[in-house]
């Protein structure tokens, strides 16, 4: 049995103590609106119609963002996205680029791809810039090191950098401002994410908190064409800019507390010529739209739902799972409640197949979802796929079967009943239970069942 | 009113008292109880496990066997839920189907269909109230015990406030993943001990089965008592 690591308590902890505190400030942040169930129905509401009618709303992005000026590609596969982009790359002659953080880049596997042609891709987020640095995945959706204290930190950068080491977030801060600001004023070729494509306008969405995602887009460098490629799913359209409006004020909300993310940043197309040679700003901006997957979810209406996600992590914030296995154990880009949902439609696999088992089916992530998503009933039909893809292994099925078999039948049911409690003593009972007795006690079967009682009490 | 107890496995197997004193209550109010002997799983586990199949074989005889009565009475959330929620997929009928709108969990049935909040219960102890995940998520009772509890004579009711959050039951999964279940199941068990109550009560048998597992393993002078026992007094 492949059995789930629990974080050691130290790092429970610190993760636990994180998440809270996240989770105490959506609560005094959404408080603020007396209607915050009717703004989650309207935000489900605009998710869900868009992925009714994606295609309309995709031709409409692309049509507007192309007016602008944009090039929008659309990308089927993890390997085309990354194709388009190292070729870019190598047509600018770069060898570096600069990344704003992208839970889309992640999911392609983007460094790695650059770093096999010679490209070196650097994180510009600071959670990811140090995840990057130590060579781990995003621990979480929206906070990519939310498992390490201060310390450790500290001594991560202490280490790879060779600067002194120092435990204060503003000395931390700065440290990495300083390296990455050398980066940014030197980069052409900027990669970021999207948070939403605005079809009406053609758009681009992009919410961060520390401005480097603004650094990564204007591209300040002096000599030579300067490039920004954004990637994202093609999910991430949205019809109006009110739309975004009403979107924006639940995302940051439900994932940190905060009103808004420090930055929001909107993008509507290359630097104009008109703006002059000194302004900053790309000559050319790339949107990819990356299917990867989804267009197979929009065909399932029982997975549909699960494209409304807007990444704003409260699901893993609120799950009892989450909290003691952490991000790390899911083995997967897109962990916590909602990525065992995408998981396995993306990368369907062993691993991505039981990660909706590893659930107790409490059903917090659906209630904290600001746009609604029934998380944990997508998880069950994502179990019965596992199921249905010969997942789950013969044995068992045979036995859910003989199980079937024996509660059809009253009789047989009771007569098993019976047969075991005759043989099942206390001790066998507590061998066979051992996953269950090894740090739980099972109460001794009642003397009689509920059954045998009410015969007894109802002669007929 | 004639109702047909449905009496979960777990509660059969291991928590009869509970049934027991739901048929009582539901007596004392002056209603006719039947135990339909037929009845076996709603198919619960099998639907959770994926293997939908045979959790529709169950649910078909789970509707055949109880459509009889006029309100079916369950004391567990969770298979209440099973039925309610996942049924209507399972058998292709309507959410609002008459026969689905007749099931019941206990306390919600008492509260909601019968009126009914005082049932002359005395308990002389300090009491908190488990949230059990199905029944306050699946099927949004929470203030049904509540209001049950608070008119019990001579409890100190305390609340748990802690979150509500899991106790890491969770059916197959306490099994399946023993050590997250069971570091779920020392957190709540851990805050239940901050309250200071002597008696833990829940409207599902698996969750008191589990935080009554980790009490007693740790030596724990907190007891687990089912709601309905609890209301039920002694036979
Ligand atoms: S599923 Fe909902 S709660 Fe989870 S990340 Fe997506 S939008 Fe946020």
């Amino acid at each position: 049995m492949m059995r789930t690591p629990v974080l050691e308590t130290q790092r429970r902890a610190t993760l636990a103590k994180a998440l809270n505190l996240a989770l105490d400030k959506r609560r005094q942040s959404v408080a603020e609106f007396a209607n915050w169930e009717a703004m989650r129905q309207r935000a489900h509401d605009i998710r869900a119609g868009v992925l009714e009618r994606l295609d309309e709303y995709l031709n409409q992005f692309e049509r507007a963002a192309t007016a602008n000026g944009i090039r929008v590609v659309r990308v089927a596969t993890a390997e085309e996205a990354c194709r388009y982009v190292a070729a870019v790359a190598k047509r600018l002659g770069v060898t570096k680029a600069v990344k704003a953080k992208s839970m889309v880049t992640e999911e392609i596997h983007l460094n790695r791809a650059l770093e096999a042609e010679g490209i070196r891709a650097m994180e510009t987020d600071l959670g990811e810039y140090i995840a990057q640095l130590c060579g781990q995945p995003p621990f979480h959706l929206t906070a990519p090191i939310v498992h390490l204290s201060r310390d450790e930190v500290g001594r991560i950068l202490a280490d790879k950098l060779g600067v002194p080491f120092t435990n204060d977030p503003t000395q931390l801060t700065l440290i990495a401002r300083d390296v990455m600001r050398r980066e940014f004023l030197t980069a052409r070729l900027g990669i970021s994410g999207a948070n939403f494509c605005i079809a009406e306008s053609g758009s681009l969405v992009l919410c961060t908190n520390e401005g480097n995602g603004r650094m990564c887009t204007t591209l300040p460098a002096k000599e030579g064409p300067r490039v920004h490629i954004a990637i994202t799913g093609i999910e991430k359209v949205v019809p109006t800019l009110k739309d975004v409006a009403h979107l924006l004020r639940l995302l940051a909300r439900s994932g940190s507390g905060m009103r808004l993310t420090a930055y929001t940043t909107l993008i509507n197309g290359p630097r104009k010529r008109a703006d002059g040679e000194e302004s900053t700003g790309p000559d050319e901006v790339h949107v990819l739209l990356l299917d990867n997957g989804r267009r197979e979810m929009l065909r399932d209406p029982h997975l549909r739902e699960a494209l409304c996600c807007i990444r704003c992590g409260a699901c893993s914030n609120q799950c009892p799972v989450y909290h003691r296995i952490g991000g790390h154990a899911y083995k997967s880009v897109y962990n916590g409640p909602i990525g065992s949902v995408w998981s396995p439609a993306l990368w369907e696999s062993e691993q991505t197949a039981s990660l909706p088992f590893d659930c107790s089916l409490c059903g917090a992530c659906a209630d904290i979802c600001p746009v609604k998503i029934d998380i944990h009933h997508a998880l069950l039909w994502q179990r019965k796929l596992a199921a249905d893809r010969g997942r789950v292994p013969r044995w068992q099925r045979l036995a859910w079967l003989a199980w079937r078999v024996a509660m059809s039948c009253p009789t047989l049911y009771n007569f098993g009943s019976a047969v075991a409690r005759l043989l099942l003593g206390p001790a066998m009972l507590n061998r066979l239970g051992k996953p269950w007795t090894e740090t739980r006690d099972l109460p001794p079967l009642a003397k009689k069942t509920f059954h045998e009682l009410w015969k007894e009490q109802t002669p007929e | 009113m004639q109702i047909g107890l449905f009496i979960p496995c777990l509660v059969d197997q291991f928590f009869p008292q509970a049934g027991l004193a739901v048929a009582r209550i539901l007596k004392r109010l002056g209603h006719s109880v039947e135990y339909p002997a037929e009845q076996t799983c709603c198919g619960q586990p099998a639907f959770n496990a994926g293997v939908r199949s045979e959790a529709t074989a169950l649910a078909k005889r789970f509707v055949q066997v109880f459509d009889r009565f006029e309100a079916v009475v369950a004391p567990s959330g969770s298979c209440v839920a099973m039925v309610r929620n996942f049924y209507p997929e399972l058998l292709d009928i309507a959410p609002d189907s008459p026969f689905l709108t007749r099931v019941f969990e206990f306390s919600e049935f008492l509260v909601d269909r019968l009126n009914v909040t005082d049932l002359g219960a005395t308990f002389n102890d300090r009491v908190t109230y488990h949230d059990s995940c199905h029944l306050l998520r699946e099927l949004r009772v929470q203030e049904q015990p509540r209001k049950l509890l608070r008119a019990v004579k001579g409890m100190d009711f305390v609340e748990l406030n802690d979150g509500p959050t899991c106790c890491g039951f969770g059916g197959v999964f306490s099994v399946k993943f023993p050590e997250v279940s069971t570091v779920m199941g020392e957190d709540k068990v851990a805050a239940i001990e901050r309250t200071g109550a002597r008696y833990v009560t829940a409207g599902d048998c698996g969750c008191l089965m589990h935080i009554g597992g980790l009490l007693t393993r740790r030596g724990s002078k907190v007891r687990t008592i089912h709601l309905a026992e609890l209301l039920g007094g002694a036979s």
